[in-house]
């Protein structure tokens, strides 16, 4: 069974961005940035990811990736 | 002012008052089997028997009064959709279903208590149901809980 793994923290180090910076700017806690970086989350609100996308300047296919 | 809290409370005071009077009961089972064999309910020959499963159910009633009680310290504390208050709510509808054997043996010599039997099956059934909607709800809570 396949799974949705999140590489926001290949794109955050790319980009230089700080998880606290990018917690704030997106407009979620740290705890919750921290789900998502760590591959914990069960889901991910659009509002979320089309900020997370802002912020970063990336496309959801930059964040988001299906491995089997 | 009436709230929540204090129903919780008041399910907790209710739920140590019929665990001391399970513990205070105990002492008394022999007699009270004595008094129902003179009136006639129960049949003289198997007052062991039922003395014994009486014992059982008892230590089955204990069991689960512990079970509630923890299960309202959950309730107290506002965790409610955890998976430790589902398996409490599987022990204590296992519980139900265990002490229907006692309660057959007793039928054996008081056909009145077959209605107990099937009372407290039918309440390990309800239990059961209760469990699997907790159990959802876990699973949604979970879900939402790790919602970003």
């Amino acid at each position: 069974m396949g799974k949705i793994i999140v590489n926001l923290d290949v794109v955050m180090a790319q980009r230089k961005m700080p998880a606290g910076a990018l917690a704030e700017a997106v407009g979620i806690t740290p705890a919750n940035l921290s789900i998502l970086k760590n591959n914990k989350a069960k889901a991910i609100r659009f509002s979320t990811l089309e900020e997370i996308c802002r912020v970063l300047d990336c496309q959801p296919g930059d964040i988001l990736e299906y491995k089997e | 002012m009436w709230n929540q809290d204090k129903s919780t409370t008041l399910s907790l005071i209710c739920t140590r008052i019929i665990f001391a009077a399970v513990c205070i009961a105990a002492f008394f089972v022999p007699r009270i089997t004595d008094f129902f064999i003179f009136r006639g309910t129960v049949e003289a020959h198997g007052r062991t028997q039922v003395i014994g499963s009486i014992y059982v159910c008892l230590v089955i009633g204990a069991i689960v009064m512990y079970f509630l009680d923890r299960l309202l310290a959950n309730i107290r504390c506002g965790e409610i959709f955890i998976p430790g208050n589902v398996s409490l709510l599987r022990r204590i509808s296992w519980a139900c279903f265990i002490i229907c054997i006692p309660c057959l043996v007793i039928t054996l010599y008081c056909k009145i208590f077959f209605f107990i039997v099937l009372t407290a099956a039918f309440l390990g059934l309800v239990l059961r149901v209760v469990k699997n909607v907790i159990e959802q709800a876990v699973a949604i809570k979970e879900e939402n809980d790790f919602t970003v």
